[in-house]
């Protein structure tokens, strides 16, 4: 992740550099180009670093899944990492994953960014405008995945993808266009008719009280207040948010791990704990679970742990979106190894084990887990370890 | 499988269903609408008798290389030339424009009293062969000797393409006045064909031509600059070069979908948002209701056709009436005139915007002029930043390949419209278009990087009408111009000079330009029987010796121009 941060560093003088050339020298396409490109790209940059992008998915999985319980009476239930699940009433449920692409990241910065270095606009404006625009394809985007859960509820995860890649794509963006003529054709034509109507330089009149209207600017305003006190309001009142933006929790650790944190104590395991309720079925022992985000195409992870007691010792996946191959090292050895592919519904929820015997590993036993992504595009993980009781 | 259909579902959500939903759907739409309207097209005989009089009307500024084909052009028109009246509007060239234009109109003179060898008769002050009056026109050779109908000329001090249209348009008697540009050469029977629309249908008020871009009126020239001809006296088309060719071609198929389809389904829907400044009439009386053509904009055909369309007048698109346009071969140039229609687009928009974006005054025509709008401008943002961020999505894990993929689809889904449309006009043509069509057919494969270029250019004139005067115009290539800039601020002797110019305007209450030069032409107006002095009254007072000198060079020059017009005043 250190790599975005210093991608950032690299970018921002030659960026900042080239911007101010090119607006010295008017040359006002390859300004407004570069300066709105670069703005986005930095803030995208920025926000994975500071892991900014999954808070907003937090934070839209946490509404979308109070709009639906509240508003729609749907019956869901809250998972962290921007996952909730929907019970459907004919029976089955899905677990609802929010990719960072629904986090609107991308649109909120070009946007921003778009307004930001937009010529025609004084620096009051311009904030005005770009903050209106973020809360509007905030409240947009939150509308968009409403479409995609109400089409998923209605008729079962297997629209998820039409509705996801068609109807919420062209509702968002038509929303989108609408914003743009709004903030800004809108604003340009009307400015520019003024000043030449008027004879009037046209920085005086994209102004407020000119093209501008006042009540617009009230309506701009009071629409970013109304939706911040209502997204402030919705925290208070439901304390659901916490699950949304908990991290998932490293209890009940049976085992020593060695990962990048260092070696950790054992915790005592708690008994007949079931954790796996959630996904409707009765599951065995989770020793821990861990979630690996965003993993890169084809890139592979090395999870290692010492193994604290005796016991038998198995995988499952209960979240993964893309296909996989996972391979067990026991004290570096391979000792186990296979490939998931992806079902039909685009998501890898396997609630089987993944090997069919089991591991048995020894206190100070070094395992290890490798898996892959084997996809060309970025993925996310869940997976349980599990006491497996079957024979080795 | 399914994965990898998801992830590719993703990006053609991005990237293939937006651009089908507005370009492919909407050229869809235009089609069906076209086709089906087209069938119900009734066309009625025209009685000889009752054609108007028609005014053509042609601004100049430094035309010399093409006035003289333009004349030519006119002069073999199939319309009853006696009911053809040219005005030529010249803005003050400081080339030898006028003087071409005068020496058709001794020609014409000489024809009408009988001499035809006219290059026998008179011994021609400029040494360009371009009176031998031989065109070549879709291989067709044609003489262009004589005119029955009459030609003026108009010299003007002011500038401005608006103002020197409506100087011709007051000159003007026709019940029909065409304007057209000195780059475009009507087809022998577009006069006839534009003058049919009206006649056929009473309702139309205006029309616009059907403009098609010729690459081979580009001409070789000769270390001299003159044209150069082959053994039976034709121009002879330059070879062009790869980079101009690419240039030319796409322009070509691009006027052929933005007219034959384009301007065909605003017809159809009344949508019209512009006229080309190229080749449109206008019936006398519904021009003479609008305020003509103004300068306040810097797209004064786009004006004149919105404020067409505020006074409900049917627009029409004359499909027959064919002007040739010569193609703009060189990038900067093009890139200027891009930026300066779309600059015009916003101005014209934001002048006309309480009646434009009001659907109440017409639904659906009103509708379709905001979409385009929308399409141009609006769309023009996202767009202008997912084109730069889709290659760098490898940035935040997406695979190269598939990203590839991505691009690949989208352009081939580009070509593909893009060979549909012009597959379309070839259908509709006729079958000398259909040659040309066949020639720069596989121009579609460079068609959607054609169409990527126009759209930057397009994008810098929204930049530049905010931050630039009209006059104004920028280099496409910035580092040359930030070198050129570097230039004027360092060197100090220009710095002087202008100081010195502007210290002489100061005190002479002159202006210290080449505008003088331009005053002293005054005189010549009365010479060709120009009625009115459109230039500035006080010209006259300036400079009084070179005035003299210059009566006194008129008056050399011929004194058949003398005749000519008392003759014509007869």
């Amino acid at each position: 992740m250190e790599s975005r941060l210093l991608a950032t560093i690299i970018i921002f003088p030659i960026w900042l550099t080239l911007v101010l050339l090119f607006r010295q020298h008017r040359q006002w396409l390859f300004y407004y180009l570069i300066a709105a490109f670069g703005l986005t790209i930095m803030i995208v940059l920025l926000a994975e670093y500071f892991g900014f992008d999954q808070t907003l998915v937090n934070m839209a999985s946490f509404h979308v899944e109070l709009i639906s319980k509240n508003l729609f009476k749907f019956q869901t239930e809250l998972l962290s990492s921007g996952r909730f699940q929907l019970i459907r009433p004919v029976g089955g449920s899905d677990i609802l994953k929010l990719g960072i692409e629904c986090s609107a990241i991308l649109e909120s910065s070009i946007a921003f960014a778009l307004i930001i270095f937009y010529p025609l606009f004084d620096w009051k404006q311009k904030i005005l405008r770009s903050v209106f625009a973020l809360v509007v394809t905030y409240v947009i985007n939150i509308l968009r995945l409403m479409i995609i859960v109400i089409i998923a509820y209605r008729f079962g995860s297997n629209y998820i993808f039409l509705a996801h890649a068609g109807v919420a794509r062209i509702f968002f963006f038509i929303c989108e266009l609408l914003l743009y003529w709004y903030i800004i054709t809108k604003t340009t034509v009307k400015s520019v008719g003024d000043s030449i109507e008027n004879d009037v330089p046209i920085n005086k009149t994209a102004q407020p009280g000119r093209s501008l209207q006042l009540r617009h600017a009230y309506t701009q305003i009071a629409v970013i207040v109304v939706v911040v006190l209502a997204g402030v309001y919705s925290f208070i009142a439901s304390k659901d948010w916490q699950k949304a933006f908990a991290p998932v929790a490293r209890v009940n650790r049976p085992i020593i791990y060695k990962d990048e944190t260092g070696i950790e104590t054992p915790t005592p395991l708690p008994s007949n704990q079931n954790q796996g309720d959630i996904l409707g079925e009765k599951a065995p022992i989770i020793l821990d679970q861990f979630v690996i985000e965003r993993l890169r195409a084809w890139k592979a992870i090395d999870f290692g742990f010492m193994a604290g007691s005796t016991t038998k010792i198995n995988l499952q996946i209960i979240h993964g979106d893309q296909p996989i191959r996972i391979e067990l090292y026991k004290n570096g050895i391979l000792q186990k190894f296979t490939s998931l592919s992806t079902s039909s519904e685009s998501e890898l929820i396997n609630n089987q084990n993944v090997f069919e015997k089991p591991l048995k590993v020894q206190p100070d036993d070094i395992i290890t887990i490798r898996y892959k992504n084997l996809s060309g595009h970025r993925a996310n993980y869940t997976i349980n370890i599990i006491e497996d009781k079957t024979n080795e | 499988m399914n994965n990898n259909l998801f992830i590719l579902a993703i990006f053609w959500g991005v990237w293939i269903i937006i651009p089908i939903i507005f370009d492919g759907f909407l050229a869809l739409i235009y089609m069906i609408h076209i086709i089906t309207k087209r069938a119900k097209r009734i066309i009625r005989p025209i009685d000889p008798a009752t054609l108007p009089k028609v005014s053509i009307i042609i601004p100049t500024y430094n035309e010399e290389d093409n006035i003289n084909e333009c004349l030519n052009y006119l002069k073999i028109q199939t319309y009853p030339q006696e009911k053809m009246e040219i005005i030529v509007v010249d803005n003050g060239s400081t080339d030898q424009t006028s003087e071409i234009v005068k020496d058709h109109m001794r020609e014409i003179w000489l024809n009408k009293n009988g001499h035809n060898k006219l290059h026998q008769a008179v011994t021609f002050k400029n040494l360009n062969h371009h009176l031998n009056g031989k065109i070549k026109v879709n291989g067709k050779t044609y003489q262009a000797d004589g005119f029955g109908g009459l030609l003026r000329l108009v010299v003007r001090y002011e500038k401005g393409k608006a103002r020197a249209l409506n100087a011709g348009i007051k000159l003007s008697q026709g019940g029909i006045i065409i304007n057209i540009d000195c780059r475009s050469f009507l087809a022998p029977d577009a006069i006839y064909n534009m003058v049919a629309k009206f006649v056929e249908n009473p309702k139309y008020g205006a029309a616009t031509g059907n403009i098609e871009i010729d690459w081979n009126l580009i001409y070789r020239k000769n270390a001299q600059g003159q044209y150069i001809l082959d053994e039976n006296g034709h121009y002879v088309s330059r070879k062009l070069t790869l980079k101009e060719k690419v240039l030319a071609k796409c322009q070509f198929l691009e006027y052929l979908t933005s007219f034959r389809l384009g301007r065909q389904f605003q017809d159809i829907t009344g949508s019209m948002y512009t006229f080309s400044g190229a080749f449109s009439a206008f019936r006398r009386e519904v021009l003479m209701k609008t305020n003509l053509y103004s300068s306040r904009t810097v797209s004064e055909d786009t004006d004149l056709t919105l404020d067409l369309q505020r006074q409900n007048v049917r627009l029409g698109f004359a499909e027959e009436a064919k002007a040739f346009l010569k193609p703009v071969i060189s990038y900067e140039r093009f890139y200027a005139q891009r930026a300066r229609w779309h600059r015009g687009q916003i101005e014209v928009v934001g002048t006309h915007l309480d009646w434009y974006a009001n659907l109440t005054k017409g639904f659906w025509r009103n509708f379709w002029l905001g979409l385009q709008l929308m399409i141009d401008h609006t769309f023009g943002f996202p767009r202008i930043i997912w084109m730069f961020l889709l290659p760098l999505f490898f940035l935040f894990g997406y695979s190269t390949t598939l990203i590839i993929k991505a691009i690949l689809l989208m352009y081939i889904f580009y070509i593909v419209m893009d060979c549909f449309n012009s597959l379309y006009c070839y259908v509709v043509a006729d079958s000398e278009t259909r040659k040309k069509i066949k020639k720069s057919y596989h121009y579609n494969l460079v068609m959607p990087l054609f169409r990527i270029i126009t759209f930057f250019f397009r994008f810098a004139g929204y930049l530049e009408v905010l931050k630039e005067p009209q006059a104004w115009t920028t280099p496409v290539n910035p580092v040359k111009s930030i070198k050129d800039y570097q230039g004027t601020i360092s060197t100090g002797q220009q710095k002087i000079s202008a100081l010195g110019s502007n210290l002489l305007q100061f005190v002479t209450g002159q202006k210290p330009s080449s505008d003088i030069v331009y005053e002293e032409k005054i005189p010549e107006l009365d010479s060709f029987g120009a009625e009115a002095n459109f230039g500035n009254p006080t010209a006259q007072n300036n400079n009084k010796n070179n005035a003299i000198n210059f009566k006194k060079e008129a008056l050399r020059l011929d004194g058949i121009n003398q005749d000519y017009n008392l003759k014509e005043q007869k």
